[in-house]
């Protein structure tokens, strides 16, 4: 057994692949899903610039996101000379409804009081402006979108004491596919629901021509002020929609529950069911068709991935219910690797690891350079994450599946779920793939066969 | 041939308030009456630092031309004063916004690149630098090979000595890549014995020196009210001869050393035995 040099308490300075990108990153990402939104990067052009690149490559798409350019004056000054400038800039010539303006770690640093700045720009009738704080060296990505979407929440909401019977979905950093999955299952139970932030039709939409024309998508801004009159807030993603989630609950006194992104059988099971208790009606049968088959599915596979080991790499709202679908259809998710995550994140896996009676080294504000040695010492059978997992399936000769984000090197899968029934099937398969190529490629020519 | 001169380049820090700005530019009146090349660089937002050295009068500093004009030229922010002293003043934001440690490093980088202290041919600068070192921007003038020697202005008091102790860490922390090392401490308002006595355990236990003893005193006032020196103003007082002194030792210094600084149970310890025996002094008095 080799010694395993671990991130964050021998290697506090250097983090090598690290599973934690920047609380901007996550900022742009929810300000994106309100519908004629331009997210601002209060900082330097270079923050702007990388957080951009970084989920256009995601995507393969441009994005649009304005920057305050603070140079070396405003570090000195401080930017509010240049966000005042922007602010109108922005209204003027890409005409948004709303600016969502997040921070950096040098605005931060110097102690500009971004909303204060704010607050003293008179608006256009009709126009919003909001800010959060995003410094990159707290938390993660998922950090930067949940504390977006609670500053969204909590600077726009208005709290109202006439409630309707209308859920209010918070969900967490997912495709956009994976929206249109959680808004099908919601929108089987006719009953009233928003998601906020909704990514759909934005990011999977075509980009807009002119400069200050919109994508079709985003949650509409009269949906996020009315939040205050829905019944339940519901948080897909305990460490991106929590915080978010518990915020609104408290501005508006709407009683709030926090469940796991719906990934795999249980937990998308959990989601139908809290939203059947909420609206009290039965769902579609399409959702138990496409359960009834996601089931049957899981059966006939279960030989060819029974007590398979998978290391997972990914934020710890993916981590958490993939785990659970993992070892409830018999395999083994030996190694959990994430970003920060939250004290709970190791008390939910062992809790599964117990259910399923398997085990696993759970692993979070880590790297994959850690995971690498863990591999080096007991390998697996496939490794699941981000892009990242290239380097390490190249050099480990492991079969690698790309799930949650970034994914910058591959085309087309932000148009496919891996929420839902739906989303579990399509894990199945990739999952399938992935293990009975590489068996294939073992195999000598002459045993190759064309049947299962 | 011609020998490069040697530009010496002296950093004086000391806790807000306690008279380095009156010191510092008593030290570059009195070493240009005795006919130095000096420059003093005020390392402060307030920007007040070489007042007295121009008749009270504030100047336009680096960072205001910086942020107006976006360069800096030699002419528009190194003015003369008193006996053809170079000031200079970094500037820095209003106080609660911006970042003044950063406007501090951007000042004197931009002074580095003008490349004017070898053309203005200077013997000494002086930098007058903002109370503690509360971020990493005011160590500027200490480390990347800047100035050559720290001197603290300090009283007796409690927290200029922590503020002076603070400093000493400061510069311990930077000796090893080419810092400034410490010269010693300028005891300033030393009226008495004990003050004397305080301050020269201080340094004894420290590991350096004081360089020279500063008596509280009304010229100081009178002349800062006319907007100068007391060198300028009152040049045959007691107190100007006190700065001529301390102006000699400090041109002639020429080994600094690391401090030793006292870790803070260990200071806090120190500073009781101390008030004990102030009060025990009392009580028999
Ligand atoms: N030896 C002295 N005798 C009398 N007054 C003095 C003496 N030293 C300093 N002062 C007075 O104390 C006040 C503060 O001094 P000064 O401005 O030099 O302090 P400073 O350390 O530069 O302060 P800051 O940290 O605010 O820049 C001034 O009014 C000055 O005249
Ligand atoms: S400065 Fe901070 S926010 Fe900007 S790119 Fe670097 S880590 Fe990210
Ligand atoms: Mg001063």
């Amino acid at each position: 057994m080799l010694e395993i040099d671990k991130a964050g308490n021998t290697r506090q300075a250097l983090h090598i692949d690290p599973l934690r990108m920047c609380q901007p990153i996550g900022a742009i990402y929810a300000a994106l899903g309100v519908q004629a939104c331009m997210p601002h990067s209060h900082g330097s052009s270079g923050c702007c610039r990388y957080h951009k690149i970084l989920i256009s490559k995601h995507f393969q798409k441009t994005i649009r996101v304005t920057s305050s350019m603070l140079k070396e004056n405003a570090a000195i000054f401080g930017g509010e000379e240049n966000l005042k400038a922007a602010v109108k800039t922005i209204f003027d010539i890409y005409k948004p409804q709303i600016i969502a303006v997040h921070s950096t770690c040098l605005s931060e640093t110097i102690g500009d009081h971004v909303s204060a700045i704010l607050s003293e720009i008179e608006l256009p009738t009709g126009k919003y402006l909001v800010s959060a704080q995003t410094p990159s060296y707290l938390g993660s990505h998922l950090t930067g979108y949940a504390n977006m979407v609670e500053a969204l929440l909590d600077q726009l909401a208005v709290r109202s004491e006439l409630k309707r019977k209308k859920c209010f979905i918070i969900p967490g950093l997912v495709n956009p596919s994976d929206i249109r999955e959680i808004k099908e299952i919601a929108a089987s139970f006719n009953g009233e629901f928003t998601v906020c932030p909704d990514i759909s039709d934005v990011f999977d939409a075509a980009t807009p021509e002119k400069q200050d024309e919109y994508s079709p998508g985003g949650t509409p801004l009269s949906e996020i002020i009315a939040a205050g009159s829905c019944e339940l807030v519901l948080a897909l993603g305990a460490e991106a929609a929590g915080a978010p989630a518990a915020a609104l609950s408290e501005k508006c006194d709407i009683p709030f529950a926090t469940l796991d992104l719906p990934i795999g059988i249980e937990a998308t099971d959990r989601y139908i069911r809290q939203l059947q208790l909420f609206f009290g009606s039965a769902p579609l049968v399409e959702l138990k068709r496409q359960r009834a088959q996601l089931v049957e599915t899981v059966m006939n596979c279960h030989p060819l991935l029974y007590k398979k080991r998978a290391a997972v790499f990914c934020d710890p709202d993916i981590a958490v219910p993939l785990c659970e679908f993992l070892a409830g259809i018999g395999m083994a998710p030996a190694f959990v690797f994430t970003g920060p995550a939250s004290g709970e994140l190791d008390d939910r896996l062992q809790e599964i690891f117990r259910r399923y009676e398997t085990k696993g080294v759970v692993q979070s504000n880590t790297d994959l350079f850690e995971l690498e040695q863990y591999l080096n010492n007991e390998t697996v059978d496939v490794l699941i994450g981000e892009v990242h997992g290239k380097h390490l399936a190249r050099r480990l000769d492991i079969p690698f599946v790309r799930m949650g984000f970034p994914i910058t090197d591959r085309f087309i899968h932000p148009y496919f779920p891996i929420v839902g029934y739906r989303g579990a099937l399509r894990i199945l398969e990739m999952l399938l793939n992935a293990i009975l190529d590489r068996a294939d490629r073992d195999r000598a020519a002459e045993e190759l066969s064309f049947m299962l | 041939m011609v020998t490069k001169k040697k530009i010496k380049q002296i950093a004086i820090y000391g806790k807000g308030g306690i008279g380095k700005s009156t010191t510092t530019s008593n030290i570059s009146a009195a070493l240009a009456k005795a006919g130095y090349k000096v420059m003093q660089f005020g390392c402060d937002p307030k920007s007040d630092s070489t007042n007295t050295l121009r008749d009270g009068n504030y100047m336009p500093t680096v960072l205001d031309t910086l942020r107006e004009k976006n360069t800096v030229q030699k002419e528009e922010v190194i003015f003369q004063g008193f006996q053809g002293v170079y000031c200079v003043e970094a500037g820095g934001p209003a106080p609660g916004v911006g970042c003044a440690g950063r406007g501090i490093i951007t000042a004197v980088q931009i002074l580095k690149q003008l490349k004017v202290f070898e053309e203005l041919d200077l013997d000494i600068v002086l930098y007058d630098v903002l109370g503690d070192v509360v971020c990493g921007g005011f160590a500027m003038p200490i480390r990347d090979g800047i100035a050559e020697h720290v001197f603290t202005v300090s009283s007796a008091d409690f927290m200029s000595i922590y503020a002076s102790n603070n400093l000493f860490k400061g510069i311990q922390k930077f000796s090893n890549s080419g810092g400034a090392l410490l010269g010693g401490v300028i005891a300033n308002s030393i009226n008495d014995d004990y003050s004397r006595a305080i301050i020269n355990d201080f340094a004894e236990r420290t590991g350096t020196q004081v360089v020279g003893y500063v008596p509280r005193s009304v010229t100081v006032t009178t002349s800062e009210l006319q907007g100068k020196t007391t060198i300028e103003a009152a040049p045959d007082s007691e107190q100007a001869k006190i700065y001529l002194n301390l102006a000699n030792t400090i041109v002639e210094h020429t080994v600094s050393k690391v401090p030793a600084p006292m870790e803070i149970k260990e200071l806090r310890g120190w500073a009781a035995t101390w008030a004990e025996q102030l009060l025990a002094r009392e009580k028999g008095l």
